[in-house]
């Protein structure tokens, strides 16, 4: 398919679609660096460390029954992880449109209100990741 | 390693609201083993409700029947 504009993005968060109200999303998969230089080495020596997966985005703000508000609310509330879902096209999943998935999101936060006089009614959402799983990727939706 | 995720009782549900949920239209009818609270959660944000006959949420059952 080759270079792409994001245009269709799928977003599911907690099963709920809320793809038409995301406007910006970054799906990262990192390690930690870790410097193992020792005495003798020329060169400084990385390694990799801790592993981090969070997926970020930005949220049009919506208080309708079961859209933004609703949904977000209660998983900041809660304990229980939950899936958060990111396709890159709403075309079928497949390798050429995997599917990003952190299927242990956690919230550490949420605002449900924030900007300016005459502003879109945006917030900015972090799921970040509390199991083993990590950031999976996948080709086909279980 | 990766932990194994535990398996759920299947159930059929119908799509309710206007949005779309893990991929089903809304009005669509579908089955999933979906976790008590997955399911509690959504079906309290109205996202979807229980169809094929059943009543009673995962979560409102006794302990130990999964």
């Amino acid at each position: 398919m080759g270079k792409r504009v994001l245009r269709d993005v799928q977003i599911t968060v907690d099963g709920t679609d809320l793809s038409d109200h995301f406007s910006a999303i970054t799906v990262e998969d990192a390690a930690a660096e870790v410097d193992a230089t020792a005495f003798g080495n020329v060169y400084t020596q990385a390694m990799k460390g801790m592993r981090t997966a969070q997926i970020t985005g930005t949220v049009q703000q919506d208080f309708d029954t079961g859209s933004v508000h609703q949904t977000l609310a209660p998983l900041n509330d809660q304990e229980d992880p939950f899936e958060v879902v990111v396709i890159p096209t709403d075309a079928a999943v497949s390798a050429q449109n995997p599917a990003f998935r952190l299927s242990e999101s956690q919230l550490l936060g949420y605002t449900p209100l924030s900007g300016g006089v005459g502003d879109l009614s945006t917030t900015d959402i972090t799921f970040t990741n509390s199991g083993d799983l990590g950031l999976e990727i996948l080709n086909t939706l279980p | 390693m990766a932990k194994k995720k535990p398996q759920y009782e299947t159930r059929t549900y119908t799509v309710a609201g206007t949005r779309k949920y893990a991929g089903h239209a809304p009005g669509e009818t579908f089955t999933a083993a979906l976790s008590p609270e997955a399911e509690e959660r959504a079906i309290q944000r109205g996202s979807i409700a229980l169809s094929g006959g059943e009543s009673k949420t995962k979560a409102a059952e006794p302990q130990g029947k999964e």
